[in-house]
């Protein structure tokens, strides 16, 4: 049978390429459900899900909703600034309030690298890693690689470029160790104080040339310029960056024509690409959004079963 | 899987061919001169093997294509909290409209009924059908549900701590039934 026996999702450094591939046959199937005229399944009837953010999220936390929702959990939203935090409780105490509710499941962003290990050791509710800090984002980089398996039909063997801020991005952390787990080549890229050269010592390529980064890759993923997380200067200027590392007709030219073009959103329009190209028919940026609903809910649908153990 | 256990033959290929055709001709009795509404809904993922048998039979019986789909129960489970282990989720491929149709669920044992309880839920979110029968290869008895089928090839009273297998063979053609002393470990009821 099968082999998720994890009751917690924090992180893809964790999982082995079965574990991911189970997770990614599982979204195929839960794909249809939001296509169907009801879009529900009772799959979680019954369990309650706390979505937790410690840290502001629109769009992961919709799509997080949105798949629980659709499986028939019971959902309940805490933000940081609604929570008892801000009085002085600690964490730890605020997840022990929660799990004292009978609750199933908590959907955790936090900061602090670290927390979601140390609520997941101390409670018995599945926790799922929603984002912390600059280490991991599972479910985005599991999005991305379900995103292009099903453009392009494998993993295995595909030259994957990772475009920008690679030192502040937890999407960048997770998808390079689960392309690497499921035998991509990765090349990150972008200005050398945003791409650390520590990465080549686990097998990626590391570049500082777009023409190099963009030539022969069949993925090229960029990364948002987060300037909320920028408080240093890291590059001259947001022009500079656009010209030297954004897609644009001009650097479009190096690009494979059937290359996938994706974005965790949200996108600087005419930062890390120009409109026509994030509109264009290469960029799946909107079937990743798509695509994020039925990756989360395969990944509460299987650390259910862990949960009842 | 416990690889220990005894297994022998419940019905042989012959056997099995023999009870496959039985449930056609109480199909084609019923259905006489309006296949034209009818479709096959099989029940990942041996029911959908059997459905796929079922239909070519129709066909080759009275030369009229029956639409056949497929629908994995796995996400209407009535075993939620309790359950252990995670069944791989097989392909629902239900290539037709459900409303209106008269729907022939197929399985190919059937036991305490919960799977099939599963499947109306699971098939009446695509639509609603005119009618939904079930076709059944082998019913061991045991129910839990109130849930009779309406084509049965063959009743057989087994044992709780018995299970009942259907093999296909890689092309499809010639089934077979096996029995199981010790009770296979698995993830699906």
């Amino acid at each position: 049978m099968h082999d998720w026996k994890r009751k917690d999702l924090i992180a893809i450094y964790d999982l082995n390429a079965k574990e991911i591939e189970l997770i990614l046959d599982t979204a195929e199937e839960f794909k249809k459900v939001s296509k169907r005229r009801i879009k529900k399944v009772p799959a979680l009837r019954g369990k309650t899900v706390v979505n937790f953010f410690v840290e502001p999220s629109t769009r992961t936390r919709t799509s997080f909703e949105l798949a629980e929702q659709r499986l028939s959990a019971d959902i309940i939203n805490i933000n940081a600034s609604s929570s008892s935090l801000i009085k002085g409780e600690t964490l730890l105490d605020t997840a022990k309030n929660i799990e004292s509710m009978e609750v199933d499941f908590i959907v955790m962003r936090h900061s602090a690298v670290g927390a979601h290990y140390f609520i997941a050791d101390n409670v018995k509710c599945g926790i799922v890693n929603a984002g912390d800090g600059a280490h991991e984002h599972p479910t985005q980089a599991l999005l991305d690689i379900f995103t292009i398996r099903e453009k392009k039909g494998r993993i295995k063997g595909l030259n994957v470029t990772i475009l920008g801020d690679i030192l502040h991005s937890r999407v960048a952390r997770s998808n390079i160790w689960g392309l690497l787990k499921l035998g991509a080549n990765v090349t990150i890229a972008g200005p050398a104080t945003l791409v650390p050269k520590e990465f080549k010592s686990i097998g990626v390529r590391v570049t500082y040339d777009l023409r190099e980064a963009l030539e022969n890759a069949d993925v090229i993923n960029l990364l948002r310029i987060q300037h909320e997380r920028q408080r240093s200067a890291f590059f001259p200027s947001i022009g500079e960056y656009a010209s030297i590392f954004g897609l644009n007709t001009k650097t479009m030219r190096f690009v494979k024509p059937d290359a996938l073009i994706m974005h965790p959103g949200p996108i600087n329009r005419g930062v890390e690409i120009d409109s026509k190209f994030a509109d264009g028919a290469q960029s799946v940026i909107l079937e990743q959004v798509t695509n994020g609903i039925a990756v989360r809910m395969a990944v509460l649908y299987l650390i259910s079963a862990a949960i009842n153990k | 899987m416990n690889k220990k256990q005894l297994k022998r033959i419940l019905l042989n290929r012959t056997e099995t061919e023999y009870y496959i055709q039985k449930i056609v001709l109480s199909i084609c009795r019923e259905f006489n001169k309006k296949f034209e509404d009818i479709a096959l809904i099989g029940i990942q993922h041996k029911g959908f093997y059997l459905a796929e048998k079922i239909a070519e039979l129709i066909k080759s019986k009275t030369k009229i294509s029956v639409p056949t789909g497929s629908i994995d129960i796995s996400m209407y489970r009535d075993d939620i909290g309790t359950r252990r282990s995670i069944s791989k989720i097989y392909e629902t491929n239900i290539p037709f409209d459900v409303e209106g149709k008269a729907i022939i669920l197929v399985d190919d044992v059937l036991h305490t009924g919960r799977t099939i309880r599963a499947a109306l839920d699971a098939i009446t979110d695509y639509g609603r059908p005119a009618l939904i029968r079930l076709a059944i290869l082998i019913d061991r008895g045991g129910r839990e549900f109130p849930i009779a089928a309406d084509y049965v090839g063959k009743i057989k009273k087994i044992s709780k701590n018995m299970k009942v297998t259907v093999n296909f063979s890689s092309d499809n053609k010639k089934p077979i039934v096996y029995l199981h002393q010790n009770k296979i470990k698995s993830g699906v009821a």
